[in-house]
């Protein structure tokens, strides 16, 4: 039999799985199973026992009792009949006594017989004779002296009487000397006159007989006479006292049984001493006494008792028998089991190799059998489970591993564009993947329709070599099989296949089975993807599935691959078509420029050679031609020029000019033009004034713009140039002011003045020639210049056209060479085309301390940051020509720049309508995820979380942005117009915002704005984001945006201080780092 | 003595134009210089053709021709449009406000003498 075992047991409702934790205490379970068979065993015998036990008792004692009383009766019947014999033999004997007839006999002789009669009859005290009239004739006793003739008359006396009407007469029993019984007995004689015989009978036997009654150990008998006194008694004081039995149940009974009466015979009675006694009765015959025999119950049931004792013994011992065995039987059936349990237990918590041995040849045994067998089955079945597990692990891993080559394939794919490279990192993993020994990726040359070896892997220089040799057009075996049917072709065993060179040529290298994979793409074919492999044999399924997928990233790096090519093609062309663009402005304006030459030199010449050449005559129209002609070519030259602006690719050639001798040159050319329309020219220009660094053509040609228009607009009047040098700002600055009296301009008319091809009215130029280029094209040259023109006029009254250079000492030289500002950044740099505005940023800015550089226009601003590195730059976000917004692109885009803070201003006039949007970040669209959390890193905010507002209408993007910071530092709110920024913001202040620009509502310059005007908003930091490339309608959306707000607020300057100050304090010291890195 | 009426505000082409067809000796060309004085010119001298340049002062040539041509007086005048604007359209535009003819600059001669004596030899 097994141990019983002492790891922890499980109850047996809970035979579960092995991680089942909580054991059970063994010894409470140990007695669930075993102290019920214990407990039923240990039931069972003393149940049995005790039933039949009580069963043997109850009739033992009911049969005990009936033997009992059957022996009591016998002993009384016995004892009634011998007093009865005793009685009868005294009555016997007297009543020889009255045998003799009174008359015969004598006394002495009655004398005689009546002492013979004591002499045998012992019990006889005393005997007396009464004659038939009741008179004593004779008293015989023992004690007394003998009486005759006494005479004394007992005829009343009943013993007389009842003897003479019953023949016999039994008198109650008395006490003679308080201890004696007597009773009186009187029988009468047969004969009529025989008179009756009186004995007085010592009673003294009976209770010898009641004595020697022997009723078990302690029982007695005892005598009751008729009237229900005790007359006999082994305890004689209680006869001698009298006592009254006729209480006693059982005298009841025995009377009313004597009497005829049915009574039940009482067996069970307490006796006169109160004592529960057995009894039984037999009555004295004649004498009507009662003879009772009494056992005490306690020694009538002591065998009862004893057989009670006896019993609970047995019963006690039966019991702890039957627990010792019930044990032990128990122990025998339990302890399967609890075998049984404890493998099952093991075999569950893991433990397969167990095996329950139980040997008790009967069903516990067949049980444990089956339980081993299950747990060898369980066995084999883990084993398989587990092999299959790392079946499916390596499976797993493999697929895991094709993850993983996918996933770098695909970021190669998306990473270089080098089809090459592609290729081979394609084909190498393909190979890898798919356990096989080498591949090839062939590709389409859809002119020649035949494929081309594009990447190996695996293939020897010779294989390679003879592989590419070898035509591997359409028609061509496996490669053009997958081609032409687009579906992936394998061959198991080249040596079954039909011999042909290529194969020979694959087989001398090793490989036995090749599996080939088109690249599909929508268009068709581009050419196949082929993996060999040195076993021959099928390849699964999986290993084809794989392929595709590499032939999918291959067709796709292959069309990345040709759409780069294609726009790098683009690229090329664009560039040759600009160039050709700059090579055909330049053949233009050679070409155009060559007839003029001609026609205004021979014109020319024929004006001033009139008389040689006979053209007198002609002189007018001549004249008129050579006019029209240096018209013309002023013309194309302006055309030319403004051409060359907007390419960028006008250059000012600076040197340090003196201005005197200058001004003399364009007075001379203008003089003619003067005169022509009857003005006068008047020049004031001081001699010492000081040389300024300009391009001395280009201001030539500002200059003679000007006083061409002055002429041309004024008959008869004068034209004046005044030259002086000024202080403006805190720069100096020189003058050129031409004045006229001419015919003026409106306000409106000065509004339009300086735009391209319009002049004051479209007939203007009919009157008065030109294309009204002149002026847009001076003012820009003044603004590169660093300079600007501006006008006043009054309608009627003359104009007066002013331009202003920078002078001498001005450190803010715009040309290519600056060389006065040390890049140490720490000034702020203004870019503004309009003059007016730049000079009231740099006003201000300088008020406050700031040094201040300024650029006129986008491509300038730019050379100029990348040199000053600037602590901040303001920028003029709506310069028509060079648009702000591209420039600002183009600082963005400059690594060195992209961290300097950008101001975006826009002030509209000298009224101050303006606004700045101080944006602390700006990004393109689509935004790169880096990018944003780079700039975010900047701003550091004591509370967390960090929120973020973004504002855009395109919810994807807004979609976007939160994946990307929700959950970090950062919180992010929406808002899909400046509306509901603002009421996003006013719910709760954020700590940044991402707002778009470009949204359709252009709310988000409002959105600048409004924030702008609430001190508590304003200085929250904002990115803005516009879209990467900006076409004319995403600009013109976007400085509408500006305009709209524009006209609405009003610019502080002070705010801009502020901004600034603010900006270049949240980015410390970026410029000073950059500085020195 | 044909009377034309050339209506052209810039001196060169005038001078050019009415020097030209002066010297054919069979021409008279009066001269106005903006749209108004044309009309005006048109009414008072009732020429034999009127040359309309289109860009003018006051009013532009189509307004001028519109005059002309809702004025009984001078609707019978023929009008040739003379346009320096070498766009699309510009012939029809000025078809459209009652000219007769067009022709562009810079002035071919012989083609706009022919166009004159076409539409004088009605």
């Amino acid at each position: 039999m097994n141990d019983l075992p002492s790891e922890p047991q499980r109850s047996a409702e809970d035979a579960g799985p092995a991680d089942r934790p909580s054991p059970m205490p063994a010894a409470r379970v140990r007695n669930r199973l075993f102290s019920k068979y214990v407990g039923l065993f240990a039931a069972v015998v003393t149940l049995a026992l005790l039933a039949n036990g009580i069963f043997d008792v109850w009739f033992y004692y009911q049969e005990h009792k009936t033997s009992l009383v059957r022996i009591q009766r016998e002993q009384a019947e016995a004892a009634a009949a011998k007093i009865g014999q005793f009685i009868r033999e005294i009555e016997s004997q007297l009543g020889w006594t009255t045998q003799l007839p009174w008359s015969a006999g004598s006394i002495e002789q009655r004398r005689f017989d009546a002492l013979r009669l004591l002499r045998q009859v012992p019990a006889i005290t005393e005997l007396s004779q009464l004659d038939a009239s009741g008179k004593e004739r004779l008293r015989v006793s023992r004690l007394a002296m003998d009486v005759v003739g006494s005479g004394t008359d007992y005829s009343n006396d009943p013993k007389f009487t009842e003897a003479m009407a019953r023949k016999v007469y039994y008198g109650p029993v008395y006490f003679r000397r308080e201890s004696e019984p007597y009773m009186t007995l009187a029988i009468a004689g047969t004969r009529r006159d025989a008179g009756v015989s009186v004995a007085e009978v010592n009673l003294k036997l009976i209770w010898d007989v009641v004595s020697q009654i022997k009723v078990g150990e302690h029982g007695n008998a005892y005598v009751v006479g008729a009237q229900g006194r005790l007359i006999a008694h082994p305890d004689i004081s209680l006869v001698l006292r009298n006592t009254d039995m006729s209480s006693l149940a059982q005298v009841k009974s025995a009377r009313a049984g004597a009497a005829g009466e049915s009574a039940e015979v009482v067996q069970e009675a307490k006796n006169i001493q109160g004592r529960e006694v057995l009894t039984a009765s037999a009555p004295v015959p004649q004498l009507g006494w009662l003879m009772f025999v009494e056992l005490p119950a306690e020694e009538a049931y002591a065998p009862l008792y004893a057989a009670f004792r006896r019993l609970a013994f047995i019963l006690l011992a039966a019991l702890a028998f039957a627990v010792v065995s019930g044990i032990f039987l128990a122990r025998r059936m339990v302890g399967p089991i609890q075998a049984l349990q404890a493998g099952a237990a093991r075999i569950g918590s893991g433990d397969l190799s167990q095996r329950i041995s139980i040997k008790t040849g009967d069903e516990l045994e067949g049980l444990a059998d089956q339980f081993n067998e299950m747990a060898g089955r369980l066995e084999e079945s883990y084993a398989g489970l587990e092999e299959k597990v790392e079946v499916r692990t390596r499976e797993l891993a493999q697929s895991v591993a094709e993850l993983t080559a996918l996933g770098e394939v695909t970021r190669a794919v998306s990473s270089t564009l080098d089809l090459e490279t592609l290729l081979s990192t394609i084909v190498a993993k393909a190979v890898e993947l798919s356990g096989t020994d080498g591949g090839a990726v062939w590709v389409l040359d859809p002119a020649t329709e035949e494929l081309q070896l594009r990447a190996t892997y695996g293939m020897s220089r010779e294989l390679i070599g003879s592989m590419q040799g070898q035509t591997a057009g359409l028609n061509t075996l496996v490669i053009g099989d997958t081609v032409r049917r687009r579906e992936p072709v394998q061959i198991a065993d080249l040596r079954k296949e039909p011999p042909s060179p290529i194969y020979e040529t694959v087989m001398k290298a090793g490989f036995l089975a090749v599996l080939t994979v088109p690249l599909i793409h929508p268009d068709g074919v581009l050419g196949a993807l082929v993996i060999r492999r040195k076993e021959p044999g099928e390849f699964p399924r999986h290993t084809i599935e794989l392929l595709q997928t590499f032939a999918a990233q291959s067709v796709l790096a292959i069309q990345n691959a040709n759409l780069f090519a294609e726009v790098e093609e683009k690229g090329r062309q664009l560039e040759i078509a600009s160039r050709h663009k700059s090579q055909f402005l330049a053949n233009m304006s050679h070409e155009l420029r060559t007839p003029l030459n001609a026609i205004i030199g021979l014109t020319d010449m024929m004006v001033a050679n009139a008389p040689r050449f006979g053209t007198e005559k002609a002189l007018e129209p001549l004249r008129r031609v050579h006019r029209a002609g240096t018209h013309l070519l002023g013309l194309i030259n302006q055309v030319l020029d403004l051409s060359k602006i907007e390419a960028g690719k006008l250059d000012l050639s600076t040197e340090s000019v003196s201005i005197p001798p200058l001004v003399d040159e364009v007075v001379g050319t203008a003089r003619p033009l003067a005169e022509q329309n009857g003005n006068r020219l008047v020049v004031e220009c001081a001699a010492d004034l000081a040389p300024i660094t300009v391009d001395p053509m280009r201001l030539r040609q500002i200059l003679l713009n000007l006083l061409s228009n002055a002429c041309k607009f004024t008959k008869n009047g004068e034209v004046a140039l005044t030259v002086a040098p000024r202080r403006i700002d805190g720069h100096n600055v020189v003058e050129f002011a031409v004045r006229d009296t001419g015919i003026g301009m409106t306000a409106e008319q000065q509004a339009k003045l300086f735009e391209e091809f319009t002049q004051a009215e479209s007939s203007t130029a009919r009157r008065f020639g030109g294309t009204g280029l002149g002026l847009a094209i001076t003012r820009r040259l003044a603004r590169m210049m660093g300079g600007d023109v501006s006008v006043t006029s009054e309608a009627g009254k003359g104009s007066v056209f002013t331009v202003r250079l920078p002078g001498p000492q001005q450190i803010t030289i715009p040309a290519a060479q600056s060389g006065a500002l040390a890049p140490n950044g720490n000034c702020i740099l203004v870019i503004d085309d309009d003059a007016t505005a730049r000079d009231l940023l740099t006003e201000h800015l300088k008020s406050e301390g700031f040094a201040v550089a300024t650029a006129d226009g986008g491509l300038e601003g730019i050379k100029l940051a990348k040199e000053l590195r600037p602590m901040a730059i303001t920028l003029d976000v709506m310069m028509p020509d060079l648009d702000g917004w591209s420039v600002l692109a183009a600082l963005r885009q400059d690594a060195e720049l992209a961290d300097t803070p950008v101001i975006m201003v826009s002030i509209a006039d000298e009224n101050r309508r303006g606004m700045a949007l101080g944006a602390a970040g700006y990004l393109v669209k689509p935004i790169d995820r880096e990018r944003l959390i780079a700039m975010l890193q900047r701003f550091r905010s004591s509370r967390l979380p960090r929120r973020i507002l973004v504002v855009d209408d395109d919810p994807l993007l807004r979609e976007r942005v939160r994946s990307w910071l929700d959950g970090q530092p950062w919180t992010v709110s929406e808002a899909s117009n400046g509306r509901e920024a603002l009421s996003r913001i006013q719910e709760s202040k954020p700590d940044l915002i991402l707002l778009d620009l470009m949204m359709p509502e252009m709310d988000g310059f409002q959105v600048v704005a409004d924030l702008q005007r609430s001190a508590d908003w304003r200085d929250i930091p904002v990115i803005v984001i516009t879209a990467r490339d900006l076409d004319a309608k995403d600009r013109e959306r976007l400085n509408s945006g500006i305009r709209s707000v524009l006209v609405k607020e009003s610019f502080h300057p002070s705010e801009l201080i502020a901004r600034i100050r603010r900006l270049v304090a949240n980015d410390g010291a970026p410029a000073a780092a950059k500085a020195v890195s | 003595m044909t009377r034309l009426l050339y209506v052209e505000d810039n001196d060169d082409n005038v001078y050019m134009l009415k020097m030209r067809l002066e010297l054919l000796d069979e021409f008279e060309v009066l001269v106005a210089v903006d749209g108004e004085k044309g009309c005006a010119a048109a009414l008072e001298h009732q020429p034999d053709l009127i040359l309309m340049d289109l860009d003018l002062p006051v009013i532009d040539g189509w307004e001028a021709t519109r005059r002309l041509k809702n004025d009984p007086r001078t609707r019978e005048i023929p009008v040739i449009a003379l346009s320096a604007h070498a766009l699309a359209g510009a012939r029809e535009k000025a078809i459209e406000a009652g000219c007769d003819e067009f022709d562009t600059k810079p002035v071919e001669f012989d083609r706009l003498l022919g166009k004159i004596r076409q539409l004088l030899g009605r």
